[in-house]
């Protein structure tokens, strides 16, 4: 084990071995470098280049006031109306025929016609902490918290379909291909636990989300860089546990054996991807023991389980905060967690406004304004950026497919809200403003890209000079757009 | 008889053979010359257009001058050194190459000449400097054709005059060609090209006024900086002001200074408040790069679109010379214009400070040790320490964090067993902003080693042992903004007896 687990750390560093073309990209400059570096001499981080951490990963371009993020992304997209973005005109309007001009050249997932406007399924809006911030009584404890988050109420993104809004929102591109932003940071920072992946992946809600693994995926990244899911219920990992007749050492050799023949064909073929697979393999097997002793929760007092609501054994989100915390705590740089059950088009009881999303709040509530209050006690809160958010927003109009009994609303790009907290986002204000329906946002709006812009920003990186080559050109997480928003920086 | 016609017959062949050569090279060169001078001022005059919009004939001859102009100046001053080492014994063949030297001088003086002249009447230059240098240039002319007449002189005669005022002559025509090209050159790039960046002493010897120069401060506070001094100021100076300055004045406009900019140039209006599609200096920089009046000129360093934008809006917005950033309307796309000119490392507290480069084998021994350490930010040398690998931190480990003392800003020492000695060594870190001692088994024994930490910002002491008593040792770190002590043995009062003493720390618990 030991042997092994020394190996991999130099191995690790290997991953970015040149490919073919970069070797014949580097020719022309490769050797002036070389010249350069040992001209330099005992410049520190060249004279160890062999196993250090440099050579794993970038260094942020300047001091990062972020180090970590916990994502929380709210597949299907939960209703800014019924939430945060207090639109007291639209009770007013309520019933009434939604302006023809919002609905001409504009297109909606179902929508069709004329629908009529819909009031907020809210028994009430107040303020809250010193900010003043808006939140509906359906999110009672996160409105506790209000004071350190910074609300961003007027974002927008291009698509309003699931599965490409929620691959934009993670990959900066509506399509397949681009490494998510787990990927981005973990390619970025790197990991600080050895044992552990930097980037996991925990979803919660009974359905993985709608664009599939792709939105944790690495893309053009390396491998290593991509999400490893972990479930809270049964094995953390699938398949993590030793099969019956197989001990850990029998293991130990023979992962020992298939890397030894990878290393050859390494040798043969010099392809990354090699390297890769190699380190994959010696992660696994180092996460049979670190894995299922992170992911315990039976281990936290059971003050802290109650804070969360959660319980050991079952598939929750709640188990996915308390997750998140311990895994932010042993040095994990990045989780993202995912909770299915927000699309509520008001199709039937989970789908919609006054069942299924009132549920979701219940249970999504008391989990994430514990997560925030636990982060702060321990006094990682000022370092971890907390990302709340779901891919799109909701209509002001409501959506009746067949039974109006259950409230519902139809996707909405132009205007929704996300919130952020601690990692030096500004705590306790609200940034950006919707119109009085809460149809398009008029003051301060946030592009999707703007907002990858301000979390990289925040972990230490220029999203323009961050970029990976593939294919001939530099690759951003931000592509060619992306605006910094600097009034949300504390 | 017969050889004197033979005599003349060679004599005329010869003159056959030139009055051939005249006509060819006339035909050749000076007609279409000629033709283009004729034409130009038939067609300027005949149809009443400006010349300077068609084809403007003085400035297309006049910018033959900086082509032709180095030309006397390495003939006439290699004539001078030849003429003078000629004299003397070991240089004697030098001598028979002066005169051939300085007919060339004169010839390509007199080429210079005339369209330096032409030049001259375009007026875009300083007209004192223009002044001196129009006439320091006739009197090279001047002076190489009399040095010219006196070095023929001196071959043939034995006179010692002759060959002294030779000397004088030479020498003096040396210093004129030297004076009137230092003042062409004063013309193009400017009077202080020279002398830019001679040090301030050298300067203060020769009497060069030494002007303190305002070294543009990067903008740290955008809400306190001046928009025109912080940014506007900036830009023109780094990309419009080579050639619209004091001394060059390219169309009567100088863009370095406020006088400059209100007064305008040929168009005059440069400027117009509120108004930055009416304004010169705005639209100029959008025209396409081919066109004329296009700014920057092709070949000189373009404007970014980020710096074409915020010249727009400081032009709508008034173009003021001194009204701050925080005073005007600012939307999110100028707000994030405007993050582009401050400077993107995040330098303030202790990162501002320059420390020496750390160690690699120290960085190494901690390494080895299954120690994470690593750089803060890329272009610094401060490092970030965290033993979350590492089966235990020794006393080993702590001598080897000291040799990184300065470097070593963050420490991350969770549930690690910490002894006394241990403590005492990162007691001396002096550079920590930051240190997690939190699952440890540190006590307010431990933690007095902690009080000298001057730098100190973040301090996580939650799940210890910590009391009251360890709490108030802290009390003199001016810089701390945050002490964690969750699951600690602090109380309410010693939390109050702590912040009546120090408020600025926030004490979660």
């Amino acid at each position: 084990m030991d042997n092994t687990t020394k190996n991999s750390i130099s191995k690790l560093s290997e991953v970015k071995t040149e490919t073919r073309r970069q070797f014949i990209g580097n020719l022309s400059t490769g050797l002036g470098a070389l010249a350069l570096g040992s001209m330099i001499g005992c410049d520190f981080s060249s004279s160890s280049k062999t196993s250090s951490p440099e050579s794993l990963y970038k260094l942020p371009n300047f001091v990062p006031s972020a180090k970590r993020v916990i994502y929380l992304h709210m597949a299907g997209a939960p209703s800014q109306l019924e939430l945060f973005d207090y639109k007291p005109q639209l009770v007013k309007y309520n019933g009434m025929d939604c302006p023809k001009e919002l609905m001409e050249g504009k297109r909606f997932a179902f929508l069709r016609g004329i629908p009529k406007l819909m009031g907020p399924y809210v028994t009430s809006f107040k303020q809250y902490g010193e900010s003043g911030a808006w939140v509906s009584n359906h999110m009672p404890h996160v409105a506790e918290m209000a004071d350190d988050i910074c609300f961003l109420k007027a974002m927008h993104t291009n698509e309003f379909n699931h599965a490409p809004a929620q691959l934009f929102m993670h990959t900066g591109s509506p399509r397949l291909g681009r490494p998510s932003i787990g990927s981005w940071v973990t390619y970025g920072l790197g990991s600080e636990n050895e044992n552990l992946p930097g980037f996991i992946v925990l979803a919660s809600g009974g359905k993985t989300p709608d664009a599939g693994k792709s939105v944790w995926g690495s893309g053009f990244l390396p491998s290593v860089y991509q999400g490893v899911q972990c479930r809270s219920q049964g094995d953390p990992v699938l398949y993590v546990s030793d099969p019956r007749g197989m001990d850990r050492p029998l293991k130990g050799k023979v992962i020992q054996t298939i890397n030894e023949i990878n290393n050859e064909s390494f040798e043969h073929l010099n392809d990354p991807e090699i390297k890769t697979r190699i380190d994959q393999y010696e992660m696994a097997f180092k996460m049979q023991v670190s894995v299922p002793e992170a992911m315990d929760i039976s281990k936290e007092p059971e003050s802290i389980r109650q804070m969360y609501g959660a319980e050991p054994g079952e598939s929750s989100f709640a188990n996915n905060c308390l997750l998140a915390r311990r895994l932010i705590e042993k040095g994990v740089r990045f989780v993202q967690l995912f909770h299915w059950g927000w699309d509520s088009h008001g199709i039937d009881e989970q789908l919609s406004l006054n069942h299924g999303f009132v549920k979701e709040c219940k249970s999504t509530d008391k989990p994430i304004a514990a997560l925030l209050q636990d982060l702060k006690q321990r006094g990682l809160l000022e370092d971890t950026l907390v990302v709340w958010g779901g891919e799109f927003g909701r209509t002001p109009m409501q959506e009746v497919r067949s039974d109006a009994t259950f409230l519902g609303r139809d996707h909405h790009l132009e205007a929704f809200t996300i919130w952020m907290a601690g990692g030096g986002a500004k705590p306790g204000i609200t940034y950006g403003e919707t119109d009085d329906i809460g149809y398009y946002g008029v003051k301060n709006k946030v592009h999707v890209h703007d907002f990858h812009a301000t979390m990289l920003h925040l972990l230490g990186f220029d999203h323009e000079k961050f970029t990976y080559p593939y294919q001939g050109r530099n690759f951003r997480l931000t592509d060619v757009e992306g605006k910094v928003v600097s009034d949300v920086i504390a | 008889m017969a050889s004197i016609a033979k005599k003349y017959k060679t004599k005329i062949l010869l003159l056959g053979e030139m009055i051939h050569r005249f006509k060819a090279i006339t035909f050749r060169y000076v007609l279409p010359i000629l033709i283009c001078f004729l034409e130009a001022s038939h067609s300027a005059h005949a149809q009443g257009i400006e010349p300077e919009e068609v084809w403007n004939w003085k400035i297309f001859f006049g910018r033959f001058h900086p082509l032709v102009v180095h030309l006397p100046i390495g003939f006439l001053l290699l004539a001078c050194v030849a003429g003078i080492l000629g004299k003397y014994q070991p240089f004697k063949s030098l001598k028979k190459i002066t005169r051939l030297l300085l007919m060339l001088g004169v010839i390509s003086t007199v080429l210079a000449i005339v369209p330096g002249y032409l030049l001259s009447l375009s007026v875009e230059y300083d007209s004192t400097i223009l002044d001196r240098h129009f006439w320091l240039g006739i009197s090279v002319g001047v002076v190489s054709i009399i040095a010219w007449f006196s070095t023929t002189k001196v071959e043939t005669s034995t006179r010692k005059f002759h060959s002294h005022f030779n000397i004088v002559l030479l020498v003096t025509l040396a210093i004129l060609v030297m004076l009137t090209g230092h003042n062409g050159g004063a013309l193009t790039h400017g009077s202080t090209y020279l002398t830019e960046y001679m040090p301030d002493g050298a300067k203060k010897l020769i009497g060069i006024k030494v002007v303190e120069r305002v070294k543009p401060q990067p903008i740290t506070n955008l809400n306190e900086a001046v928009l025109y001094r912080d940014i506007i100021h900036p830009i023109l100076e780094k990309k419009c002001a080579s050639c619209h300055n004091a001394t060059k004045k390219k169309g009567q406009l100088i863009l370095s200074n406020p006088e400059g900019i209100k007064a305008g140039g040929k168009s005059r209006k440069t400027i117009v408040p509120g108004k930055p599609e009416e304004s010169e200096l705005y639209k100029r920089l959008l025209l396409p790069e081919r066109e004329k009046k296009r700014m920057p000129p092709e070949g000189k360093s373009e404007l970014e679109e980020f710096e074409i934008e915020i010249l727009h809006w400081w032009i709508k917005e008034g173009a003021s010379f001194d009204t701050k950033i925080a005073l005007m309307n600012a939307d999110a796309t100028v707000k994030d214009m405007l993050t582009k000119f401050i400077p993107s490392i995040k330098t303030s507290g202790i990162f501002a400070k320059q420390i020496s480069i750390p160690d690699p084998a120290s960085i190494l021994r901690l390494r080895a040790e299954g120690i994470h350490i690593i750089p803060v930010a890329a272009n610094l040398n401060y490092l970030e320490v965290d033993f979350i690998n590492s089966k235990g931190i020794t006393a080993r480990d702590a001598k080897n964090m000291l040799l990184l003392k300065d470097q070593i800003t963050y420490l991350k020492l969770s549930n690690q067993i910490l002894t006394d000695s241990i403590m005492q060594h990162i007691g001396k870190l002096k550079n920590l902003t930051r240190l997690d001692l939190n699952n440890t088994n540190i006590t307010d024994q431990g933690i007095v080693a902690l009080q000298h930490l001057e730098n100190l910002e973040y301090l996580n002491l939650h799940t210890t042992g910590i009391t009251d008593d360890g709490l108030i040792t802290l009390y003199k770190l001016k810089n701390l903004k945050s002490i964690y002590a969750w699951e600690t043995n602090v109380t309410d009062q010693g939390l109050s007896s702590f912040l009546k003493i120090n408020p600025s720390v926030k004490i979660t618990r």
